[in-house]
């Protein structure tokens, strides 16, 4: 294959960063989750109303709107120096919907956490990634307290495509994250697959299609 | 800008503090940075980062080793509006720099999947 790679004429060692959301309701895990492969003890950032679609530059409305502010907990796994793979768990309550699209912009993927307790309190975030087409899988936080369900049962609950993973794990537990971590990463690579494919496809395609479109 | 005015003084200060050192900006200029962005100090920055007040330096020194936006809002415990705000001025100035992101490719992908694989 002949491509001509066009590399940003930095120091060679520069570190890239990528972005995986884990998101699910208040007191699903998210942070105990992220804490199983991070790095670094998670870090809080807060994002106020700055994501919202109403008029933020003006200071009038800051008193009323700066109540959303919104805690998030994130982690850090630094490979090898040059790739870093920040994970960010995310609020996933339908009110905080308005700062979605600047949490999951530009994401691999996202991974959705659930609580067989209170399967609704997921339902946004699923509604989310389906409509974006955002890769994701489901990951069910075994709480030692919560009843065993089949999977099968919480895929029909939740109403999601068989091609989405659904795990199960438990998220004080390393090698639990990791694999679903994993599952979401070969998601993600399968997603970027398809897409080459796809595109591939369109050059093949005949001179007299493209002519049409022309 | 200069004005104090009173809209603030009503209201819990430690929300709106924060925004007094983005002279009440809560949003970058004309630029999005991510929360996952990575910035990183220039030689300009480095050599002054002495001269600038105490949040930039702070900013400045930190970023030496290349840090995300939601790392330097922790950081200040500020919110991340006023972190991209913060790094948007420096970046303006030249003393911070914009890593370059990567764009989430088969090998890339792959690097992870290794990656998280033999944590």
């Amino acid at each position: 294959m002949v491509s001509v790679r066009s590399e940003p004429a930095a120091s060679p060692a520069e570190p890239k960063s990528v972005k995986i959301v884990v998101s699910g309701g208040f007191g699903v895990g998210k942070t105990t989750f992220v804490a199983a492969v991070s790095e670094i003890t998670p870090l809080r950032t807060e994002a106020a109303m700055t994501s919202a679609s109403v008029r933020v530059d003006d200071a009038t409305w800051l008193p009323d709107k700066t109540t959303t502010t919104v805690a998030m907990d994130f982690g850090r796994i630094t490979f090898d120096d040059t790739l870093r793979l920040y994970l960010f768990g995310t609020p996933g309550q339908e009110r905080f919907g308005f700062m979605w699209d600047e949490l999951v912009r530009g994401a691999l993927g996202a991974v959705v956490l659930v609580d067989t307790r209170r399967l609704d309190h997921c339902y946004s975030s699923i509604d989310y990634y389906e409509a974006r087409d955002i890769p994701f899988v489901v990951a069910v936080n075994q709480f030692d307290d919560a009843p065993l369900h089949h999977r099968d049962d919480v895929r029909y609950a939740l109403n999601v495509a068989d091609a989405v993973p659904m795990l199960r794990c438990d998220a004080r537990d390393r090698e639990s994250v990791k694999d679903v971590l994993v599952a979401l990463l070969e998601t993600v690579l399968k997603a970027v697959q398809d897409s080459r494919t796809s595109a591939l496809k369109e050059d093949d395609a005949p001179p007299v299609a493209v002519a049409e479109g022309a | 800008m200069t004005s104090s005015d009173d809209g603030y003084t009503d209201h819990d200060g430690t929300l709106v503090r924060p925004y007094l050192v983005t002279g009440g900006r809560t949003r970058p200029d004309g630029r999005v940075l991510a929360l996952e962005t990575l910035v990183t100090t220039t030689q300009r920055g480095d050599a002054r980062s002495d001269h600038r007040r105490f949040e930039q330096r702070h900013v400045l020194v930190a970023c030496r080793e290349a840090l995300s936006i939601a790392e330097i809002a922790a950081e200040l415990e500020v919110p991340s509006g006023v972190a991209q705000v913060l790094v948007g001025d420096l970046v303006d100035e030249g003393l911070l720099r914009i890593v370059e992101s990567t764009d989430a490719n088969e090998q890339v992908i792959r690097r992870l999947i290794d990656g998280v694989r033999a944590l």
